[in-house]
């Protein structure tokens, strides 16, 4: 990884031998992303800052689950990452790579014909990201069309075509309905053609199943995951759902308060965690068996400035003084990345 | 729903609301204090002329009778006489009538093409030039009384620059052979540019002044919901998929947009035929507004009424109009 | 302020705010010295409109301490601009001249340093007759919109209460209504009963009762069944209770910031009427009477006579208008 072209904050492990398929230039590489918002002309201490030291690796053909409570900061990170931050909210520093070209301060240009091109992305509420005057196939076609040579007519075809492959029957005649026509996991399913018609290198999957009920939940994650390996794209896929990134994703990111805590392969983390923010979030969603609902105790703190402590150092039972002084760095823990001083 | 159910629907509601209206403009006269005879007749009137009012409006007789004999009276087009005019209420609505509607449409068309694209530029960035602009102007445009901003741009354009011709009416004598009564549409029937342009020039300055009056609210409306769906997921979901900004404003949010704001300008337009009433007296418009003033200022009710009805009637379809155009364009009320 | 201690502490809440002792601060018996100041003033001064003055007093005390914002300490301009136009109307005409003097040798006098906005064909000061004639625009409007809320809101409140037959011919009657363009029906009405103050406030506050039942009802009806209604009307309280004490205050926002703009229309509207000569009677200053007057001179050019009146009216409505943005976009 490219860690040495930023020199002022360093991890330890900048080669480190966990990094899928050394050697390799990941997908998606997000080195030390610190967002914040409110003018910089703010007292340093007042200013929220959402997004503190995220580093992120997605390599090719990888699946990769970005778990965390909601507010953690998951889906600002994908606004990052495409260059779409809401107004007020600034990269702070940090790096951002897709197929190792850089992304931040790269021209409005460059990053629209990288988004839908290269890197595209499906949200939570499908019915509400798709144009309710727009046919649905009309907006997939104008997706090809800004990324491509290819005619109104051709578009048009090729839409109907992904349309089918996401196994909307009748895709021909569906092609000229509009939204609201549509079912939730149809929409979804619309969603996700627009999404790929281009071929991206990174699908972006934002809560893509949250509002649709648990057999069709089932059926899209499917979808999703056979469609992104047949076109040996990378999926990040975003949840808050830790038994969703176990069932899906080879390796999952674990953030809290806008930090990356643990960081591996799925199995190995959910399985054997090691940072107490994972065990608890692991009990939270039942998975560990237990008698009674496990709730973290405390509220995710304000961010406000940057911690210089461990974010979850109020709610961790294992909480110490050490803790407290400084942020722990994501260090290389075995087959993974813990950011906790008791790893 | 199929269109024709849906259509039928409203023209219930249309009943509805009309017989809404003729009560109102019926509970007006007849429970109001003073003697509707009176008002129907002038004050000036001899006891015989009065006399023969009550009778023929039945004033002796129960309320609710009255009021059935009010609506046989609209059913057959009565709408009284007015004895300032001599003529049938009907009659003199009836020339009249072309004038206002002339003017309301010529307004809101004004009114619509400064107002529509002002708002979606200002809605696309905030705090920009053009949304700080818009500010100011709609500002103002809601706050204005008409009928002095009609005076200042009388004073300015007609009397000090003379640009504009004086207040007097609907032409320079010049009367283009009459088809629809809309002097700009048959002068450009009958090919005569002279009267277009003497037509026209009448026109300019009290439609810009109810331009300038109605276009403010509706530009505050249109930026107000391009601001929301700018906003929108969808728009958002665009953007990530990389289209260019451009198509994301033409192709994306304005048709978002122009569902909602084109029933404002509906609402707009309905309420210019009965609103141009203070700007047809200030510039001496003969339309239905000036006849009204006219004839309150006669003490010569009947046409008063007649007035306010047809206005309220006209309001209410137009809007029927609008919301029928809407079921048939929007595609969400398509299956 | 700390930045770690809450944190630290692990609360929700947000950090303290800064407050003087028991809560009162400096602005607050600043404005409760103004308001009495105001008060006695009002009471004392002798005026013609009785009622319109004991309004616009009210108004005041109530608007005063809006002005400050307590959370940026700041004054609200908006708000600010309104209860110096306030206190204008109610304090003004004290020390102006005549409004009603005759004085035909300097009329049509053009603005200068003496006659700070010239006199009118009878050579009436404009400058004092704009001053009083802010009295009865800002007296009647806010009377006028005062009574459509005081009738307005209650109806659509209970609209939504009783609901069935009961709202839905109140609703039909109030569609029916705004079908009407206003001031063509308050022309209407005016003719048929003939205009004097009272009358004029009555029939602006009729045409514009409609609208105050349709926000009521529209702004009441999602609130009526939620749960915290619900757990009052299980607590046994009485159904007027709940209305006042859980329902009303709940779409004090959306009311406020309606009675507001329908402050300004029932000014406009009382202007309009006026300028075609079916507002007050003749000599009373009133904006709109004077710019009716104003309009014959336009042609002369003589522009002060109509100018300053319309711009006090387009001054007044727009710090009115200001205000309502003001209050919506403030929850």
């Amino acid at each position: 990884m490219s860690a040495a072209d930023v020199p002022e904050v360093s991890i330890p492990d900048a080669g480190d031998p966990v990094a899928p398929e050394s050697g390799a230039v990941p997908v998606l590489d997000v080195f030390d992303l610190t967002v914040g918002f409110g003018s910089a002309a703010k007292r340093a201490v007042r200013r929220s800052i959402p997004l503190q030291g995220i580093h992120l690796q997605v390599g090719a053909g990888e699946r990769m689950a970005l778990v965390g409570e909601s507010g953690s900061g998951k889906s600002l990170t994908a606004a990052a990452v495409l260059g779409l931050l809401p107004d007020g909210a600034e990269v702070i520093r940090g790096s951002i790579r897709l197929d190792g070209e850089e992304l931040i301060g790269a021209p409005e240009r460059r990053l629209r014909d990288l988004r839908g091109g290269r890197m595209a992305i499906m949200f939570q509420n499908p019915r509400a990201s798709l144009n309710p005057v727009l046919t649905v196939g009309g907006q997939i076609a104008e997706v090809i069309r800004v990324h491509g040579d290819a005619g109104r007519r051709e578009s048009w075809t090729q839409a109907v075509d992904l349309l089918s492959e996401m196994g909307i029957p009748d895709a021909a005649r569906r092609a000229k309905d509009y939204v609201h026509q549509y079912s939730g996991g149809m929409a979804q399913r619309a969603a996700l053609a627009m999404a790929l018609s281009c071929r991206p290198d990174l699908l972006i999957a934002d809560e893509p199943t949250t509002g649709l009920d648990a057999t069709l939940q089932q059926q899209v994650l499917e979808l999703v995951v056979e469609q992104v390996t047949s076109r040996d794209a990378s999926l990040l896929l975003i949840t808050h759902d830790i038994a969703v990134a176990r069932s899906h994703c080879e390796r999952t990111t674990v953030m809290y308060a806008g930090r990356v805590m643990e960081s591996g392969p799925t199995a190995s983390v959910t399985g054997s965690p090691k940072n107490p923010y994972t065990s608890a979030l692991l009990k939270a969603f039942g998975t560990v068996d237990q008698r009674r609902m496990y709730a973290i105790g405390g509220v995710v703190p304000t961010l406000i400035g940057e911690l210089g402590e461990c974010a979850f150092a109020d709610r961790c039972p294992l909480a110490a003084p050490e803790c407290r002084e400084g942020v722990p760095d994501l260090r290389s823990v075995g087959d993974r990345r813990v950011a906790c001083v008791k790893a | 729903m199929p269109l024709a159910i849906y259509i039928g629907r409203r023209l219930v509601f249309l009943v509805v609301a009309l017989f809404g209206v003729s009560l109102i403009t019926f509970v007006v006269t007849r429970v109001l204090p003073g003697n509707p005879a009176y008002l129907i007749v002038g004050v000036q009137a001899d006891e015989s002329t009065v006399e023969a009012v009550i009778e023929r409006l039945g004033l002796d007789r129960p309320i609710v009778e009255q009021y059935g004999h009010y609506m046989r009276q609209l059913f057959t087009g009565d709408l009284g006489d007015s004895w300032r005019t001599k003529n049938p209420v009907t009659t003199d609505i009836g020339v009249r009538w072309p004038a206002t509607i002339e003017l309301a449409s010529m307004a809101a068309i004004m009114a619509v093409a400064w107002s529509v694209p002002f708002g979606v530029i200002s809605a696309l960035r905030r705090r920009s030039l053009s949304d700080r602009l818009a500010n100011v102007v709609s500002g103002i445009g809601v706050s204005v009384p008409e009928f002095w901003l009609g005076i200042i741009l009388l004073l300015v354009f007609a009397f000090n620059l003379g640009f504009a011709p004086a207040p007097i009416g609907r032409t320079l004598g010049v009367v283009p052979p009459d088809v629809t009564g809309l002097y700009t549409l048959d002068s450009v029937i009958a090919g005569d540019w002279g009267a277009l342009r003497s037509a026209l020039a009448q026109l300019i300055l009290p439609a810009l002044t109810l331009a300038i009056t109605t276009g403010a609210p509706l530009l505050r409306v249109t930026r107000g919901f391009m601001r929301e769906t700018m906003s929108s997921h969808h728009i958002r979901s665009a953007r990530a998929l990389g289209i260019p900004e451009r198509s994301i404003v033409l192709r994306h949010a304005v048709p978002n947009v122009l569902l909602p704001v084109s029933t404002m300008a509906a609402m707009m337009y309905g309420y210019l035929l009965g609103g141009t009433v203070l700007v047809e007296f200030v510039f001496a418009w003969p339309g239905i507004g000036k006849y009204a003033i006219d004839s309150i200022n006669a003490s010569d009710y009947a046409p008063v009424l007649a007035a306010v009805l047809l206005s309220a009637c006209s309001y209410i379809i137009v809007y029927l109009i609008m919301d029928i155009l809407h079921f048939i364009i929007d595609p969400r009320t398509r299956t | 302020m700390s930045v770690v201690s809450p944190r630290a502490s692990g609360s929700t809440a947000p950090p303290a705010r800064r407050r003087s002792i028991a809560g009162v601060r400096p602005v607050h018996l600043l404005v409760a010295v103004a308001t009495m100041v105001v008060l006695v003033v009002a009471l004392v001064w002798d005026g013609e409109w009785r009622v319109l003055r004991v309004v616009l007093t009210v108004l005041a005390i109530i608007v005063a301490p809006a002005v400050w914002d307590p959370q940026r300490r700041v004054i609200r301009p908006a708000t600010g601009v309104m209860v110096a136009l306030i206190l204008l109307a109610l304090i003004g005409p004290l020390f102006t001249r005549d409004p009603l003097m005759l004085n035909v040798g300097e009329s049509l006098a053009t603005p200068g340093s003496d006659i700070w906005f010239g006199t009118d064909q009878h050579g009436r000061d404009i400058f004092a007759r704009v001053i009083h004639g802010a009295r009865l625009d800002l007296g009647v409007g806010f009377s006028a919109a005062a009574l459509a809320v005081i009738v307005g809101m209650p109806l659509g409140a209970l609209a939504v209460l009783r609901g069935g037959l009961f709202d839905s011919v109140l609703l039909r009657i109030s569609e029916s209504f705004q079908a009407f363009p206003t001031l063509l029906l308050a022309l209407g009405i005016v003719a048929a009963v003939g205009p004097s103050i009272p009358i004029l406030i009555f029939i602006i506050a009729i045409v514009n009762v409609p609208v105050y039942l349709r926000l009521t009802r529209s702004a009441v009806a999602p609130i009526v069944n939620a749960d915290f209604v619900l757990a009052a009307r299980c607590a046994g309280q009485r159904e007027l209770t709940i209305l006042l004490r859980h329902i009303l205050p709940n779409v004090r926002q959306v009311v406020l910031a309606q009675f507001s703009v329908n402050v300004a229309w029932a000014i406009q509207i009382l202007a309009a009427l006026s300028f075609v000569g079916l507002g007050v009677p003749v000599p009373t200053p009133e904006w709109g009477a004077m710019v009716r007057g104003g309009y014959e001179q336009m042609v002369y050019g003589r522009w002060w006579v109509a100018l300053f009146p319309g711009l006090a009216i387009l001054f007044a409505v727009l710090t009115l208008n200001q205000l309502s943005d003001r209050v919506r976009h403030t929850t």
